[in-house]
């Protein structure tokens, strides 16, 4: 007994197995990121968006929700006023708005900034939520087999059979509209993309020498699924869920164009555009600052998630 | 053989002769209990006035007069049958349709200056001029109604040429029209009120003081001024200072937030609760010209409101649902609005405050259903005058709601179109308008009529419609509210206002080609007004302007 024990300790120990990459395949794979221009892009835009999200309190001139009418140095009609900058020649004595106001007489530029916060949090945290479920859920359909993969694998079809857009508008329809449903709105869309990954990694890793023997071994199922097989799956999860926070982001956006997200006055890009989607002949920064916020962030994480399949698949190794 | 030949010629000419006539009124068999044909003139009476409501009978006198018998002097009543809603269609279509179904409400039949050629669902209408009709006949040949509910696909559309007036410009597209050399903007009066509801059966607002710092709360200059198009003014009173019934000597609670805070901490230590309130304010996203930008207002009043300690969650609800619920009383704030059908205090305060109207702003107060039931029964203006002021005072004091604005809207033309106007009652005449590029006038509205047998319809998309193809015992004036005759030559009414006689038009034909007479009067009325009538059909059945002017149909079933 002593003596197995010992054994699958060694065992344990090699290193490919319990690491999935070693450290120096990650340095591998971080030095082939940096190597891709596009995803050196995407990093940079994601960089500068999350550092905005974080110090939008800081950097934002007004609070996002506060109407300028009635605010010193503020005269006249306000609401979608054009944007002031005073270097491109706006009247000094005028009070700058980068973005000019919104229809509510609200500085653009501060809810443009807040936005961001909005938007990122639903994309990460949403993708965080759907990689869990999607993932565990997958894992255990591949390694389980049987009546259980089945189940799983036919209930994912199921969800994937909806438009995922569709989907999500009835989710939110039935949960009430809101930012928190919307955000588990997209995150139960999402799963069976990250459970069908996480199944065929899961299964083509089972197979492997080092599984076998570990279940030669008689290791506990649960143990062997998660601190073996699962680093070793995780690659494509990554680059799914990177590409993936995009998506959330466009799918978030567009459920709150439908008035079925971010509940007003929160700022949120898609809610922002819907406002002013009537305005977009008279008033186009209406529309133009909260799309381009979108489309910018969009390509971050898509211009990143390309980069790091790139750089993640072995297949692609430039050595 | 050679006699019965002879009787037989004989009985056709007399048939060609005389029975033609005969015929054709007998066609009309009593339709119910409450109708009487006597020589071919039809009398529909209600057995008492202990059925509630304000009608009692509508006779037939001759082929050119109608006198209609009431339960209460109605002194509005022109205004009332002036209204589209009650235009007249020939009797043997409304018996031919069954009162309903497609047949009868995509199909209108009228005397109007222009005749329905074509509906294209959820494309256009197109109409053409009607060359027999009584009146100046039509300047365009055709005429093509469409729709568009975004505002500035419309307006892209005049500016493009390719129609030629719309409805409703965005209010920041007011000066861009009015800039625009090509285009001519036409404002309309804001003959309606824009208000905040609130309903006294939800705590907190059941108590009088949170509702009165409601009112002290919104600032409606800030709303007018930025959010409404030139044109608008603020509300003082539940009605604009067009409608007789508006009271000058009734000042509003001014905006004060101060007061209104000290009035909710007032009103939260007598009752025992938290301070801010959370609550949930509603509306619908649908532009109408007393709230043309429904989300922004309502951010707006949410942020007022949060000043002074109401924090509220919008909701917005699709249109009907929202409707449904105000009605129903299941919403705590709410925001809305009414636009004037005919120009007379009834039309605004007895819908929504008086003993009728709906649970929409919860329990009704007696004192205010009372000062409106003796203001209604009252024929003198000058008597009226003080029960409204004493209403108004009680309006402000009880605050079911805070009136907020009066929104100006408009029409936009292209500038070569001649005769182009807006009506402050949202009916534009298209027969005194005349485009001299070419034969046919293009007009496109916010939405598609739901059906042009307007007598069961409410909306303004349809009631605009239904006013080129059909006409009423009266019409209001081209762009104004001053009642005219239009299928009544004249009227008269006894001195206590109970009973009116209209005199009809001789020589007016329909568009199928059959003559306009007091028959086709009394069926046109009745169909609506008698619920147990086989042809109270209609679209969908609710006849709603007519229960409105007149109190309630006759032989309602109990259930309702």
């Amino acid at each position: 007994m002593a003596s197995i024990n010992a054994t699958s300790t060694k065992i344990d120990k090699i290193p490919p197995v319990e690491g999935g990459f070693s450290t120096s395949l990650w340095l591998e794979a971080l030095k082939n990121l940096f190597r891709n221009r596009s995803a050196i892009v995407g990093m940079i835009i994601i960089g500068l968006l999350v550092l905005t999200a974080v110090a939008a309190p800081l950097i934002a001139p007004y609070d996002p929700i506060q109407s300028m009418i009635g605010q010193p140095g503020h005269t006249g009609r306000l609401p979608a006023k054009a944007p002031c900058i005073h270097l491109l020649g706006c009247a000094l004595e005028e009070p700058e708005h980068f973005m000019g106001l919104d229809l509510n007489a609200r500085d653009m530029f501060s809810r443009i900034l807040h936005g961001a916060r909005t938007s990122l949090f639903v994309g990460f945290s949403s993708v965080f939520f759907s990689i869990v479920i999607g993932s565990t859920l997958g894992m255990i359909a591949g390694y389980a087999g049987g009546w259980l993969d089945m189940l799983i694998m036919r209930m994912m079809d199921v969800l994937l059979a909806f438009p995922s857009l569709l989907l999500a508008i009835a989710i939110v329809t039935v949960l009430g509209p809101g930012l928190q449903n919307a955000l588990l709105a997209i995150a139960i869309v999402s799963i069976p993309v990250y459970a069908r990954l996480a199944r065929a990694s899961v299964l083509s890793v089972k197979e492997m020498e080092y599984i076998t023997a570990e279940r030669a071994l008689g290791g506990n199922p649960v143990r062997i699924l998660f601190t073996h097989i699962m680093p070793n799956a995780l690659t494509p999860l990554i680059v799914q869920g990177t590409l993936g926070i995009g998506s959330a982001v466009l799918e978030a956006a567009a459920l709150s164009f439908l008035g079925l997200g971010a509940q007003p006055p929160t700022p949120e890009w898609g809610a922002i555009l819907s406002e002013g989607r009537n305005y977009v002949f008279t008033s186009p920064h209406l529309v133009f600052f909260p799309g381009l916020a979108i489309m910018i962030t969009v390509l971050g994480f898509n211009l990143l998630g390309d980069g790091m399949r790139d750089a993640l698949d072995p297949r692609l190794n430039r050595f | 053989m050679k006699l019965s030949i002879r009787a037989l010629c004989l009985m056709l000419l007399v048939l060609v002769a005389f029975g033609a006539p005969v015929l054709a009124q007998d066609a009309i068999e009593p339709l119910s209990p409450n109708m009487t044909v006597t020589d071919g003139l039809i009398t529909y009476a209600a057995e008492s006035c202990d059925y509630g409501g304000s009608l009692l009978s509508i006779t037939a006198v001759d082929a050119n007069t109608v006198e209609f018998q009431l339960c209460v002097p109605d002194p509005a009543l022109p205004s009332k049958v002036a209204f589209s809603a009650l235009g007249i269609a020939p009797a043997e279509h409304l018996i031919a349709t069954n009162g309903g179904g497609e047949a009868l409400f995509r199909n209108p039949i009228g005397t109007g200056p222009y005749m329905l050629e074509n509906w294209e669902l959820g494309s256009e209408i197109v109409m053409t001029r009607n060359d027999n009709y009584w009146g100046e006949a039509a300047a365009e040949p055709t005429v093509i109604f469409r729709w568009n509910s975004e505002a500035a696909a419309r307006l892209v559309e005049l500016q493009a040429g390719t129609v030629d007036g719309i409805d409703n410009p965005a209010p920041g597209d007011f000066d861009v029209i009015a800039n625009d050399p090509n285009l001519a903007l036409y404002e309309r009066q804001g003959t309606n009120v824009f208000y905040l509801g609130m309903n006294n059966t939800v705590a907190p607002f059941d108590n009088v003081l949170v509702r009165q710092a409601v009112a002290h709360a919104i600032d409606k200059q800030r709303i007018v001024d930025n959010f409404y198009p030139a044109g608008s003014s603020v509300a003082d009173q539940f009605m604009p200072s067009l409608i007789f019934g508006y009271t000058e000597e009734v000042a509003p609670l001014e905006y004060s937030p101060d007061r209104a805070r000290e009035l909710l901490a007032e009103a939260a230590a007598a009752d025992g609760f938290e301070l801010p309130i959370e609550t949930t304010l509603s509306y619908r996203d649908v532009v109408r010209s007393y709230l043309p930008q429904p989300g922004v207002v309502a951010q707006d009043l949410q942020a007022q409101l949060a000043e002074v300690g109401i924090n509220v969650t919008i909701d917005m609800q699709e249109s009907g649902t929202f409707i449904d619920n105000s009605d129903a009383g299941l919403l705590s704030l709410h925001l809305l609005g009414w636009g004037a059908d005919y120009p007379d205090a009834t039309n605004f305060l007895d819908y929504h405050f008086g003993a009728g109207a709906s649970d929409q702003f919860g329990t009704k107060f007696p004192e205010i259903t009372e000062a409106l039931a003796q203001a209604a029964a009252l024929a003198d203006p000058a008597e009226r005058y003080p029960i409204y002021v004493q209403a108004n005072t009680l309006l402000r004091d009880l605050a079911p709601m805070v009136p907020i604005a009066h929104g100006g809207s408009g029409t936009a033309f292209r500038a070569v179109i001649e005769g182009a106007h807006s009506s402050p009652l949202g009916n534009e005449q298209f027969s005194v308008m005349s485009d001299p590029d070419d034969d046919t006038f293009v007009w496109m509205q916010n939405g598609e009529p739901a059906g042009l047998y307007c007598a069961d319809e409410s909306d303004g998309e349809a009631l605009r419609a239904c006013e080129q193809i059909l006409e009423a015992l009266l019409a209001y004036e081209t762009a104004g509210t001053e009642v005219i005759p239009a299928l009544a030559e004249s009227y008269e009414a006894s001195d206590d206002l109970m009973t009116w006689t209209f005199h009809l038009r001789e020589g007016v034909t329909f568009h199928d080609g059959s003559a306009f007479d007091a028959n086709d009067v009394v069926l046109s009325y009745a169909v609506q007004w008698d619920a147990a009538n086989p042809l109270h059909v209609g679209r969908d059945g609710s006849f709603t302007y007519f229960s409105v002017f007149f109190n309630g149909f006759l032989n309602q079933p109990a259930s309702e």
